[in-house]
């Protein structure tokens, strides 16, 4: 099914480093990944597992070690000048944290009309008002909201600004980083709702960036699973649920508590232990070795790869059948 | 009352004054803890929670202006009147708390096998040695490797999970009788959170300590909790034991609270449930129910009159909803989460 | 919680109200802005207030304090010289004559002038070149910081004398000049210190997907966020101008008579300091007092702005 679609964002054996004292920080290390158009592609991992530095490198902030990252088929980091702002207007992004995203000293339409002031989109100001208006109503605030100030909002409404300011550009992905993570549950769900209702009116492509494994799967369509620097695993999403093959995976799913106390004392867990180690220096072999309840002496020896299971559905283990 | 009851809280009233004028941030909240249950305190930010937590733990005095009346009765005492001498007394030894966020709470430059001695030290005649021993003992009791090391490393020298670790042994070693959790698993990784709430499942069954989680994880509460007070717009809105609230709420808030996180063992939805608009401003709480205004089952009654506190058919669950007024039953037949209005 | 016995039902309170609107809930708190909020706070500082008051007086007097009597600053009059204060010279009269009064207040004027000037473009320059140094970063941000340091590491007087020199000293356009460029370099490293925490934050990011330029990102959300926290350093660095300029002036490298400034008027009534004491003694008050309140409003502002101390 995803065949059929035309990829817009290509990821080809990105490596993102960092250099820190005592040595290299490996914060990606080796990712292939397609982004469809429309689609909803959710990343997964625990904190440190280099998601978001994922996402910053799709949104050229940061430069790959080594691989290449595409977009429509070329190699970002070749862009001209001309190209560059091509591809500010088609990629952006949503944050984590609703109080640092929004500048402290901008009203909320200055904020929101940041983008197309810097490009220059809007003729008058007067059409520039309009603008304001139809994003604030896309992303269900009061056009009276235009003239005050980050301070008066709570987070919920912040984030709809945030998420007004990505849209003002009309993208075709928007990387979401963690956009729900700081927000009260029952905001949570609206903010959700929004994402979804927007993407079916605008057909854009996100990807979302999360640790919540639970909320992903409410707005995902595939979903990508990161340990250490590498995905583990990727399938669709409904298939990370009912058919995972990676222990990391299994580990994750059964770790989230389920609302449910009459269902939690029943449960069969796998509760891994000790903690995410360094990637300042990965052992040899699989980097889940550490905490695997499978572990094998072939995973000490050799580094898996992702490999199809089922169609769509990768893995890299060496147990996965 | 009952013999094992040990925290006693009565229609506590806490009011801050802002240069915007007084939040009245909790509204007559009254709640206990028996020997050895765990209570779960759930409700989103802003709710109250956690400052009425702090003032049960002494932190806001009736000296200082805030709290406009209530009673906190903790073995005998209330705390409320207490100077913050007695107060220092209680906390750390017979209550202790540990908090979201272990590394503001720890001081990074000693080492923490100090910290965990150092309350020990202070609330008992003992000697180094002897606070030294019982850190140790407190260590192996929360099975962390290799505690002979760990008593000598710095805080940033831990990861996340092994400094609420840490946190939990300086909350244990004076084995308290309450130990208070706000939010303790919220900044950890899901496979740490789940590390943290076993070990503290475990450590309740091992010591008989009580346990006052705060969180506003239903999933979290539904792995620890035995008995549940859910918090909205600074009152208690509905309580009873875990399995009443997750199965039979009555109160259409804990229905919304439930129905927005979507479960792991459930299908994709369409859309997910939200409750629509924010929390009421505290400054100015409306008259009737606070959250007439976001309620999809709102009447006129409900912008009118505060709902009363209403004894339902389960041992101990109340619920303040008019939802649940024999006159409205008799009206509009019961209200469930699942089925909507059964008449 | 009202008594339900007590309460009457009546027959509409059990109708159903209308579904509750997904959209937000209009805001109802009467919101502070930021900047009113810091004035509600500085205003309980008693004392901050009195020395913003007296600083207003200052500046008052220094408009049109020359004019309240018909003596200018620059004409002698030997017929009275040295007079005590009287009610015709009201602060008296100098060694040539010149009534004081006139001459205090214009030299306040002069002061003053140079006492803003000479904090406010330094500043600008210093936020400009620790904005580019702090949000760039790498090799042009070290390159900055060690031109700091070595500028830094020799005496300013010897700056002074240099440029004095090549522009020659007197005017007061010299003075304000060779104190810009001397005084820049304790606000670009204050500015770069904000500017490295500031631009970790995600609205910097934000911008930079946007698309924004360096130019964009550093003027319209670095440096105005730094603004707020460099206030405090602005107000307090006032004083220690207006005692530069004083001392500059005391040394002869001010500026030069007949022009008054406080300084200049110091060192003239310090030669008859003993026979005369009241010569001295006024432009010295003056600058002590604009000195202790400029520090005190700083200090004000500091408790108003600091975010942690407001109630």
């Amino acid at each position: 099914m995803s065949e059929e679609k035309k990829a817009i964002l290509e990821l080809r054996d990105v490596h993102t480093h960092f250099k820190v004292p005592g040595g290299i920080l490996k914060a990606v290390g080796g990712v292939d990944l397609t982004i469809h158009e429309g689609e909803t592609l959710g990343l997964v991992g625990e904190s440190g597992c280099g998601k978001s530095t994922l996402g910053k490198t799709i949104l050229r902030l940061i430069r790959p070690a080594q691989g290449q990252v595409l977009f429509e088929g070329r190699d970002i980091w070749t862009y001209s000048r001309r190209e560059r702002k091509q591809y500010t207007l088609s990629v952006q992004m949503i944050f984590q944290d609703p109080y640092a995203c929004l500048d402290p000293l901008s009203v909320i339409g200055d904020t929101v009309a940041e983008g197309m002031d810097v490009h220059h989109l809007n003729s008058s100001k007067n059409a520039r008002a309009q603008e304001i208006l139809r994003l604030l109503s896309d992303v269900g605030l009061d056009q009276s909201h235009a003239s005050r100030f980050p301070h008066e909002f709570s987070g919920g409404q912040r984030q709809r600004v945030g998420i007004a300011r990505a849209l003002s550009l009309s993208p075709k992905l928007i990387v979401c980083d963690e956009p729900i993570s700081a927000l009260d549950v029952s905001i949570q769900a609206q903010v959700i709702n929004l994402l979804k209702r927007l993407q079916k009116e605008m057909g854009m492509a996100y990807l979302f960036i999360t640790h919540d494994l639970s909320m992903v799967r409410q707005i995902s369509s595939r979903i990508a699973v990161m340990y250490l620097g590498k995905i583990v695993e990727i399938a669709p999403s409904e298939d990370i649920y009912l058919s995972n093959r990676h222990p990391y995976t299994q580990a994750l799913l059964s770790a989230i508590p389920i609302a449910d106390p009459a269902v939690e004392k029943t449960r069969q867990r796998i509760v891994l232990s000790g903690d995410v180690p360094s990637p300042v220096n990965l052992p040899k072999g699989c980097a889940f070795q550490g905490r695997c309840p499978r572990v094998c002496d072939r995973c000490r020896q050799s580094e898996p790869v992702l490999r199809e299971v089922a169609p769509g559905h990768q893995v890299a283990c060496h147990l996965a059948e | 009352m009952s013999d094992t009851r040990i925290l006693d809280v009565r229609d506590l009233r806490v009011t801050f004054d802002t240069m915007q004028g007084s939040v009245q941030a909790v509204r007559g909240v009254s709640f206990h803890v028996d020997a050895g249950e765990t209570i779960g305190i759930v409700g989103e930010s802003g709710c109250g929670k956690s400052v009425t937590v702090k003032t049960a733990l002494g932190l806001n005095s009736r000296s200082s202006g805030s709290v406009k009346g209530g009673q906190v009765l903790f073995e005998g005492k209330d705390i409320l009147d207490l100077d913050d001498r007695a107060i220092r007394d209680i906390l750390g030894n017979r209550m202790s708390m540990i908090f979201q966020d272990p590394f503001t709470y720890l001081n990074p430059t000693m080492p923490v096998g100090r910290q965990i001695t150092e309350s020990y030290l202070r609330h008992h005649k003992a000697t180094r040695k002897e606070a030294e021993e019982k850190a140790l003992q407190i260590l192996r009791l929360i099975s962390l490797p290799n505690p002979e090391a760990t008593l000598r490393r710095y805080p940033h020298q831990l990861s996340g999970g092994m400094r609420q670790r840490i946190m939990i042994a300086m909350a244990l070693i004076c084995s308290p009788a309450v130990l208070f959790a706000d939010e303790p698993t919220t900044a950890l990784d899901v496979t740490i959170q789940a590390q943290i709430i076993d070990l503290m499942n475990d450590l309740k069954e091992k010591t008989g300590t009580s346990i006052v989680l705060i969180t506003h994880d239903m999933g979290v509460v539904a792995k620890m909790a035995d008995r549940i007070y859910v918090m909205y717009a600074g009152k208690i809105v509905e309580e009873g034991d875990a399995d009443t609230i997750f199965h039979r709420p009555r109160h259409p808030y804990t229905f919304g609270l439930l129905d927005s996180v979507p479960r792991l063992d459930e299908r994709t939805q369409d859309e997910l449930h939200s409750i629509p608009g924010m929390p009421p401003d505290l400054i100015a709480p409306p008259e009737g129910c606070p959250f007439a205004r976001r309620c999809r089952y709102a009447m006129k009654i409900c912008e009118r009159v505060a709902p009363p506190e209403i004894q339902m058919k389960e041992d101990g669950h109340v619920c303040s909803c008019w939802l649940c007024e024999e006159h409205c039953i008799q009206r509009r037949g019961e209200v469930t989460r699942e089925g909507g209005v059964r008449v | 919680m009202p008594d339900t016995k007590a309460y009457t039902f009546s027959p509409d309170d059990f109708d159903t109200l209308p579904p509750p609107s997904q959209t937000e809930a209009p805001i109802v708190r009467k919101q502070i802005s930021y900047w009113r909020g810091v004035w509600l706070t500085f205003r309980k500082n008693k004392t901050a207030l009195v020395s913003l008051v007296i600083i207003c007086l200052l500046i008052l007097f220094v408009l049109v304090g020359p004019f309240m009597n018909p003596f200018d600053y620059r004409t002698n009059d030997y017929s009275h010289v040295n007079q005590s204060p009287d009610s015709v010279h009201w602060f008296g009269t100098d060694n040539m004559g010149r009534d004081i009064w006139t001459r205090v207040w214009e030299g306040g004027r002069i002061s003053l002038l140079i006492a803003v000037l000479a904090t406010l473009i330094p500043e600008i320059i210093g936020m400009i070149i620790g904005g580019i140094s702090g949000y760039f970063g790498g090799w042009l941000d070290t390159f900055i910081m060690r031109l700091i340091d070595v500028l830094m590491g020799i005496p300013s007087l010897i700056y002074m004398i240099l440029l004095m020199l090549v522009f020659g000293s007197g005017s007061v356009m010299t003075l304000i000049i060779a104190m810009s460029l001397t005084g820049w370099m304790g606000s670009a490293r204050a500015t770069r210190g904000l500017v490295l925490q500031i631009k970790a934050r995600d609205f910097v990011t934000a911008s930079e997907t946007l698309g924004a330029p360096a130019w964009w990102i550093i003027l319209k959300r670095l440096i105005p966020n730094t603004l707020g926290i460099r206030v405090v350093g602005i107000t307090m660095s006032i004083p220690s101008v207006i005692f530069y300029e004083s001392f500059l002036s005391y040394i002869g490298l001010g500026v030069t008579p007949p022009t008054p400034s406080w300084g200049q008027l110091i060192k003239a009534a310090g030669e008859n300091f003993r026979y005369y004491p009241y010569q001295f003694i006024i432009p010295c008050a003056m600058v002590g007092i604009t000195m202790l309140c400029f520090n005190l409003v700083g200090d004000g502002l500091r408790d108003a702005l600091d975010p942690k101390l407001r109630g």
